[in-house]
């Protein structure tokens, strides 16, 4: 596939193109951060971010799904499947690390057996990236396997260039949107390839992720995890902002007599996440539980997948409140005896 | 100044054993940062620091510890550690507290925080040792869009919007909410063990991010927080969406204060409001 | 169903959820059937041991479970059977009342009300008065949860 190009004053006519067929998501700026979302007209669209606060995931993977409903009728019980959404979507913007985490979803919930409810959404859902030439000091795709300019798990990436966007049609399906446009010349090319250099060059691995497998297989019972967790408070900020996190939990929610059955999003932050219905909970304490974040992002979903789970986005170092950064957590693993 | 004084107080608690851990702050992994920190080893004591970064309250580490705990506290972090042992949540006889004179804490823009700037116990309310001299108290009520006439204005201001206004503006703010609980487990005195969001015997909250349960959630942990929240915001600085809880929180502690004339975290020997009563509590609200 | 559903819709009556205390208000709630006394039938009477048993998040659950208005009531202050339950309970709902309230609840949806065991016409009187403020204000929807 032919890289294209779009001039910068036509990308807004895009977009507004692309309204008509799919609902659009993209990110906005909002009171709480610039967030993904919705948008029925270009002006909501905030093209000026580093990342978004909430990953894409909650569009593939929703905060609380709702899978069935369920209702008592007089002499018999009902359930009906919920009505799929005709319209497909599409989201504009995504950054590659993002974009990467999606690919690592694809593989847990695509794989093996495929969980009909994401498949359904995936199915249904193009991807377009954005590529990252401003990385902030969280950032640290590159030690991660990963990269600004990665097109990992995209159906197309986005290079802002000078005048133009450099784009990288990836997957069939997203060729049809970018037929018109021109062909990238040799100097775009060049350009692209420059801002792709520079922007990894900003971004210096922070730890050698080929041992950390090897490390951790043998880390079961390590003294460090001991230390790791202390700090921590027990909220799901990292894993909810997480971009690859996807445990989740099922639940009924009922109204009087009638309910629905919902996925949620877990965290494996908190002390319920393992509570057995016998009150036993296997994952005692924070530490037992922070070894098991680490040892499934770096080792399990490794050896399951062949990717890692952490796809180096920086929320969870963001925005955590007592800054446990899992960037040092995993030095210090790498460092521990 | 203060971090050298802090080391030197931590390394002698530690060498003389007088206590099993110290809890502090070290540098953090990001610019403009700090972040809690354990020391156990007299050796260690070095990493321990003291800027402006410094906001966490630590008291949120204390409650059902056993060991013998040395703890940097604040004025708000001393208020919570009062709350705590009021609460029989740790023994005062466990704490060796290092008060610090609070100038304020900055976000990491450099910015005072708004419950800093109308904060009216900068000095620690309890402490074994004063690191640096006490500063003045502010009850000038400076209100961050500038000065005001009581430090309740905010309050009171949405207090006399129509109940649609107020529920509207309840609505667009806890409409953020991601449901993490960060506000729940930064806050030093929701230690339950069991928080009724978590009860399933019976289910009071709904798991989903549901508008109603989540104005559920947020209701109940602020009703929770009558007479115990010191505005230390740590709820505000942990939520990863900026909701303003404050807006609501205050309002707890504005009730408190007028209608049971208690200020949250001041005195270990005084009941809270909810412990006790007077025969002679206003009622008018009852039939 | 259906047809039916409608017809109630058109007249749709208020649901009040009360609150008593077992040892005051629900005898007084007793006493107002026994003397004849007429009380709109709106209310469903939940019977707690003490008002100071009420645990305020009950108003919030009620609520947010479709009921249009919520009364707690209990014994005089004084006059409780365990002595002091209700002077607890009394700052108790104070909060909550006013937290309501502040947060845009209508002041007319939740009530309270001491009721004594002799005072079967007060009951009747309370019973009343909630279910006009209620009416008044029309079916509650705020915090109304929707699956």
């Amino acid at each position: 596939m032919k890289s294209k190009v779009l001039a910068k004053k036509d990308l807004l006519k895009f977009i507004n193109k692309l309204i008509k067929e799919y609902d659009v998501f993209a990110p906005v700026k909002k009171e709480e951060g610039i967030v993904f979302s919705k948008i029925d007209k270009t002006d909501d669209m905030c093209l000026s971010y580093s990342n978004t606060k909430n990953s894409v995931k909650e569009f593939l993977l929703p905060q609380s799904e709702k899978l069935f409903r369920f209702a008592k009728k007089e002499n018999t019980n009902e359930i009906t499947d919920l009505k799929e959404k005709k319209r497909r979507s599409l989201l504009f913007g995504v950054r590659p690390c993002d974009g990467k985490a999606i690919a690592m979803l694809d593989k847990v919930f695509l794989e093996n057996i495929p969980d009909a409810y994401y498949k359904r959404r995936r199915k249904n859902t193009l991807i377009i990236g954005m590529a990252c030439d401003t990385p902030l000091q969280t950032c640290f795709c590159t030690s991660v396997e990963g990269g600004p300019f990665s097109i990992e798990g995209l159906d197309a990436l986005f290079v802002e260039l000078k005048e133009n966007y450099f784009i990288i049609p990836v997957t069939k399906q997203c060729e049809k949107l970018f037929v018109h446009l021109d062909n990238a010349s040799q100097e775009d090319i060049k350009e692209a390839e420059k801002l792709k250099k520079n922007a990894e060059k900003r971004l210096k691995p922070v730890f050698e992720i080929k041992d950390i497998k090897e490390k951790l297989d043998g880390a079961f019972d390590n003294p460090i995890w001991e230390e790791i967790h202390e700090k921590c408070i027990k909220c799901g900020i990292c894993t909810y902002l997480c971009p690859a996190c996807h445990c989740f939990d099922i639940q009924d929610e009922t109204v009087g007599e009638e309910g629905c059955r919902v996925r949620n999003w877990d965290s494996c932050m908190f002390p319920k996440f393992t509570m057995h219905a016998s009150s036993h909970n296997p994952r005692a304490t924070q530490k037992e539980r922070w070894r098991q974040r680490i040892m499934h992002k770096f080792n399990y979903l490794r050896e399951n997948t062949g990717m890692y789970g952490c796809v180096g986005c920086g929320r969870c170092v963001e925005y955590c409140p007592v800054n446990l950064d899992i960037r040092k957590v995993i030095r210090d693993i790498l460092e521990s005896k | 100044m203060k971090t050298k004084k802090i080391q030197d107080i931590a390394r002698k608690l530690l060498k003389e054993k007088k206590v099993d851990v110290v809890i502090g702050f070290e540098k953090g992994t990001l610019p403009s940062s700090a972040t809690p920190c354990f020391i156990r080893n007299p050796d260690e004591v070095d990493r321990l620091i003291w800027n402006s970064f410094c906001g966490n309250n630590l008291a949120n580490y204390l409650p059902k510890r056993k060991d013998k705990i040395g703890i940097v506290a604040k004025g708000c972090d001393s208020r919570s550690i009062v709350v705590l042992i009021q609460e029989n949540q740790i023994k005062r006889e466990q704490l060796y507290i290092i008060g610090i004179p609070c100038d304020g804490m900055t976000d990491k823009n450099n910015v005072l925080h708004d419950y800093c700037l109308i904060c009216e116990h900068k000095n620690p309310v309890i402490y074994d040792v004063l690191v640096g001299e006490k500063v003045k108290e502010n009850k000038a009520q400076r209100h961050p869009e500038g000065l005001r006439d009581t430090k309740w204005q905010k309050i009171e201001d949405f207090e006399k919007k129509s109940s649609s206004d107020k529920w509207k503006y309840l609505e667009s703010e806890l409409s953020k909410c991601i449901r993490c609980n960060a506000c729940r487990n930064a806050c030093p005195t929701c230690y339950c063990k069991e928080c009724f969001i978590d009860q399933e015997k019976p289910r009071w909250v709904g798991t989903t991010n549901n508008l109603s349960d989540i104005i559920f959630f947020h209701l109940g942990r602020i009703f929770h927080q009558a007479g115990r929240c010191t505005d230390c915001g740590a709820c505000v600085r942990a939520c990863p969406m900026n909701i303003d809880l404050r807006q609501f929180t205050q309002k707890i502690t504005k009730d408190g204060e007028t209608l049971f004339d208690y200020e949250t975290g001041l005195d270990i020997d005084v009941k809270p409001p909810f412990a006790t009563f007077k025969e002679d509590d206003s009622e008018d609200f009852i039939k | 169903m259906n047809k039916n559903s409608k017809f109630r819709a058109k007249i749709r009556q208020p649901k009040i959820i009360a609150f008593l205390c077992n040892w005051c208000s629900y005898a007084g709630a007793d006493l107002a059937g026994i003397s004849r006394l007429q009380y709109p039938p709106n209310v469903r009477v939940i019977r707690v041991p003490c008002s100071g048993r009420m645990n305020p998040l009950y108003i919030i659950r009620a609520l947010q479970h479709g009921v249009d208005g919520v009364l707690v009531s209990g014994c005089h202050p004084g006059d409780c059977h365990y002595i002091t339950g209700n002077y607890y309970a009394r700052r108790k709902f104070a909060i909550i009342n006013s937290l309501l309230q502040y947060v845009g609840i209508e002041k007319e949806r939740v009530h309270f009300s001491w009721v004594s065991a002799s005072e079967g016409g007060k009951f009747a009187e309370v019973i009343k008065q909630v279910t006009e403020d209620v009416k008044k204000l029309g079916p509650a929807k705020k915090l109304v949860k929707k699956i």
